[in-house]
């Protein structure tokens, strides 16, 4: 299979899920540039399983459509699938079958399997080849998904959380695989997740979905650029804050504290404001002040 | 095709353990033997027995627990999306999934077969089947037969699987659509069940000669195949466009299963409507044919096309053309050339037996008023037993007496009242004719001999003579025996109080009463009747013509003779008045029309009629509906007298003879 060379990995176009009355995805669109990183965030409930399972042709639109590596996702699915690895968000393998058993089911499946970086990879995470995936931890069921997803070398990477419930030390073991994996290969990946210190190392593009609606499509460096958090020592001394758009106020003992969605350093300057102190966010400050109190971002 | 080998080997190596399971499973009938409680059969008979059944067992078993979670569980469990995640269709997901359930499913029949089989060869389940299917299917069709049967339940199970987990509120439209679905099947079937769809006319399998099947049979395959054809779309639309998602699976699955099931059932619906309205038209072979001693009222029965076994009957008005259907065709059939069909002595009302719906021991009195156009065919007080010798209905329509077995009895048509019943001497075993000699007496006849049977060498022919009075229950019995040669027929008059004998070379008139010769009437090549006043009609021809003699039938002698010249058929049709008799007569030419003659007996005037246009019906139910039908009545040969029998229509006017 060959994508077109104009279209991009990714191209989401007015996605639109429902589940009967309820509104899971409002006419979502986005794009995946090749060899680019996209984090899709959000809270629980946001729309995100409900995306990925459109991107993977598993579930039908209500509007809207989704193309993967140049190919409708939902009539094109099995041929797209030679291309696309996939981390489920809860691994769903065969539970009585081993990790060897599924990678041997799964070898034959794909034109190109490297059942040596398998092994090599499954060994690395320290997973035993010859427990059955359902007595396998966790962590470990999702490292044998990242494992299994690596193999094929596809064109383009879905990873629905794989880090959900692992602990600090595997999921470090993941991020590591993915950067080893970009590094090499320079695949294509889109990634949704909570481990959001995890994912900023490595994504390039973010995306930020609330209530089926994507609030934010950003560069990951132009979002760090825009987002600043503002802390002022009395609510005396602080401007007046409605003019700086803040995207979140919170009152603090020593004062007040503010988080901006366009930092503007000149414009700050001019209003003069004493002891004011200005710091960078985390990916995981920005998500909270846009997901985690009422109000719109500004993109 | 890559996927499906992939798919169906992952589920196989994932259940590897069941043909182990099921190879020592099918060590048991070994012991079967030695295990108390068994039947007592030889160990070779009771060990194939044992495995057979535990195959089946086994087998449908697995075929119903593998069905109902290939596919179902993983949707419930959430699994499903491993295989979609992959490169695989879900044409291959579906398909991998219940081929391994299938094939797991037969393969474990076979592992509980073989140890068996290793030690006394297969056994033989045709000898074990014994549903409607029967036993003429061969080995090889009955595996396929099974085989079809496991698939059936595997996607069955499936697809009940994946509605039960669903929870949606589809499932009751489920159930509904099912309940309508399963009762028009089996009102369907009880239907053609009832007329014999399942008996008797073979329609071929494919192009080898060994095996027939039955048309209920075919309908029952179609049905299955019909039915599993559904199943394995529905199945594969609910993977293929549902694929992760339980509750669009289920409807989807839903919908393509009922759209295909409901429309079928109403297709079996209409067939069923269509195979129980035949007309006479369709017949394409009479089985028999009875006329009413008055009017122009007969019944017939016969074979219709396309309706395998099924032996519609019709009260047929020959001149209007005007039927109704009833349904003692069944009763009649293997009872002779007349139909379980009685009419009143006016010919206004009939009497018939027909199957009981959902009991296979009686036979329900019927009866129509022929008079009443719209009447419709309703039940009376009185069931009959099956395989009757004979049974009679009295002149006015209000008694019927039958005989079954060594019993007669008599039973009031209106109340249902039994009013005799009376055991029978041996020898009435092979009756010939009951007759209500008067209004409350019956005369019974019987050959112990080979009646009906055409034989050339001298043979001894006993006919027994009973008398029996309702009131009292009394009976006593005559006996005459003859030495005769050639065929044997016993024809007796509308009130019993004689009877003809063709015995050998000669007719004979007899006495009613008591079988004592009266006369001598003719020779072998006569022919002779009863007209409804009692006097005899008889035929003799020659190469010049045919001569028609009316006889007195107390001495037999001769009051009236007609010739036609040149003429070999002369047929009487009815009675009118006393004194005048119809007759209609045909050259030699089959395929001249038939020409109508007023007889009067009183003055000997023979006055031509028009020419009549006659339905012939095939000879002896050798052939179909004839497909020119005259409107003037009918006409067909009765083998037990051995004479053509005409019913003119009521159309054709009686003085209009008699004008030049």
């Amino acid at each position: 299979m060959s994508a077109i060379d104009s279209t991009p990995p990714i191209l989401v176009e007015g996605l639109t899920v429902r589940y009967g009355e309820r509104l899971a995805l409002d006419s979502v669109s986005l794009t995946v540039a090749e060899g680019a990183v996209y984090a899709l965030l959000g809270r629980n409930g946001a729309g995100k399983s409900s995306l990925v399972r459109c991107l993977l042709g598993e579930q039908r639109p209500a509007a809207g459509r989704v193309s993967l590596l140049g190919l409708d996702a939902w009539t094109k699915r099995a041929s797209i699938m030679t291309n696309v690895g996939v981390v489920p968000e809860e691994p769903d393998m065969p539970p009585a079958m081993t990790a060897r058993q599924i990678a041997r089911f799964c070898s034959r499946l794909y034109r190109s399997w490297d059942a040596a970086g398998v092994e090599a990879r499954l060994k690395r995470f320290g997973v035993p080849g010859k427990v059955p995936f359902g007595r396998l931890s966790k962590g470990q069921r999702g490292q044998v998904a990242l494992a299994l997803a690596l193999a094929s070398a596809p064109q383009l990477l879905v990873l629905d959380d794989p880090t959900l419930g692992l602990d600090a030390v595997a999921r470090k073991a993941v991020f590591e695989e993915l950067i080893g994996e970009l590094a090499d290969r320079g695949s294509t990946v889109l990634i949704t997740t909570h481990d959001l210190a995890g994912v900023e190392r490595i994504a390039d593009r973010v995306g930020v979905l609330r209530n089926g609606k994507l609030v934010l499509d950003e560069e990951m460096e132009t979002l760090k650029q825009r987002f600043r958090r503002l802390s002022f020592p009395s609510a005396e001394r602080a401007p007046r804050l409605e003019a700086l758009a803040p995207v979140a106020v919170a009152a603090r003992g020593w004062g007040i504290e503010a988080v901006v969605a366009h930092y503007d350093e000149e414009r700050l300057g001019a209003m003069g404001p004493d002891g004011l102190e200005v710091s960078a966010l985390t990916l995981e400050e920005i998500f909270i002040a846009l997901t985690g109190e009422p109000g719109e971002a500004g993109r | 095709m890559k996927g499906f080998a992939a798919v169906f080997e992952r589920e196989i190596v994932e259940r590897r353990l069941l043909p182990l399971a099921a190879f020592v499973l099918g060590l048991v009938p070994l012991a079967a033997p030695l295990l108390p409680g068994m039947p007592a059969a030889p160990p070779p008979v009771l060990r194939s027995g044992v495995a057979l059944g535990l195959a089946l067992i086994v087998s449908f078993v697995l075929a119903v627990l593998l069905g109902g979670s290939v596919i179902a569980r993983d949707l419930g469990e959430r699994r499903l999306g491993f295989y979609f995640a992959r490169p695989l269709s879900g044409g291959a997901i579906w398909a991998g999934k219940l081929a391994a359930a299938a094939a797991l499913a037969v393969g474990a029949g076979v592992l509980v077969l073989l140890p068996t089989s290793l030690l006394g060869g297969l056994p033989d389940p045709s000898g074990y089947w014994d549903t409607t299917l029967g036993p003429s299917l061969s080995r090889p069709e009955l595996a396929l037969g099974w085989l079809g049967a496991l698939l059936l339940a595997v996607a069955a199970a499936n697809a009940a699987s994946v509605m039960l987990r669903s929870r949606s509120p589809w499932l009751l439209l489920d159930l509904a659509v099912l309940s309508v679905t399963s009762a028009v099947a089996f009102i369907c079937l009880q239907i053609l069940i009832r007329d014999w769809a399942g008996g008797l006319l073979w329609a071929r399998l494919g192009r080898t000669a060994a095996p027939q099947i039955t048309l209920l049979q075919n309908i029952e395959m179609v049905m299955g195949a019909v039915t599993l054809v559904a199943l394995l779309a529905a199945g594969a639309a609910q993977v293929s466009r549902g694929r992760t998602d339980l509750h669009r699976g289920h409807r989807i699955l839903s919908l393509v299963l009922w759209s295909a099931l409901l429309p079928a059932a109403i297709v079996l619906a209409g067939y069923t409507r269509w195979f129980e309205s035949p007309s006479p038209q369709d017949l394409v072979s009479v089985e028999g044919v009875v006329a009413a001693p008055a009017g122009s009222w007969i019944a017939l029965y016969g074979r219709a096309a396309h309706r395998g076994a099924y032996l519609p009957g019709f009260l047929l008005d020959a001149g209007s053309g005007r039927f109704v259907r009833a349904g003692f065709g069944l009763a009649s059939w293997g009872f002779g050339p007349e139909p379980f069909v009685r009419f009143s002595a006016d010919g206004r009302r009939a009497f018939w037996l027909e199957s009981d719906r959902g009991s296979t021991a009686d036979l329900d009195l019927w009866t129509l008023d022929l008079r009443r156009p719209g009447a419709s065919p309703r039940p009376t007080q009185v069931s009959l037993p099956r395989y009757l010798s004979s049974f009679a209905l009295s002149a006015d329509g209000r008694m019927v007496a039958w005989v079954k077995g060594d019993r007669l009895t008599v039973t009031e048509i209106g109340s249902g009242r039994l009013l005799a019943s009376v055991p029978l001497p041996d020898k009435f075993r092979l009756l010939e004719t009951l007759v209500f000699s008067g209004p409350h007496s019956l005369r019974l006849y019987g050959f112990d001999s080979f009646w009906g049977t055409k034989i050339s060498y001298p043979h001894k022919v006993r006919l027994s003579i009973s008398n029996v009075d309702v009131a009292t229950g009394k009976l006593s019995s005559e006996e005459m025996l003859e030495t005769v040669e050639g065929h044997t027929t016993w024809t007796v008059s509308p009130t019993a109080d004689r009877g003809l004998l063709r015995a050998g070379k000669t007719l004979q008139l007899r006495d009613g009463a008591t079988g004592k010769l009266v006369a001598i009437l003719g020779g072998e090549g006569s022919r002779a009747s009863f007209l409804p006043d009692g006097r005899i009609a008889l035929l003799e021809r020659s190469p010049q013509g045919s001569d028609l003699r009316f006889l007195d039938a107390a001495t037999g002698a001769e009051l009236r003779r007609f010739q036609f010249p040149a003429i070999r058929t002369v047929l009487v049709a009815d009675q009118p008045r006393p004194d005048l008799v119809r007759v209609v007569t045909r050259g030699s030419d089959g395929s001249a029309p038939w020409q109508l003659w007023s007889l009067h007996l009183s003055t000997g005037e023979a006055l031509p009629g028009p020419q009549l246009a006659l339905t012939t019906l095939p000879f002896e139910g050798a052939g179909p509906w004839p497909q020119r039908r005259g409107r003037d009545g009918i006409v067909w040969f009765n083998p037990d007298s051995a004479r053509e029998v005409v019913v003119l229509s009521a159309a054709v006017p009686i003085r209009q003879d008699v004008v030049k």
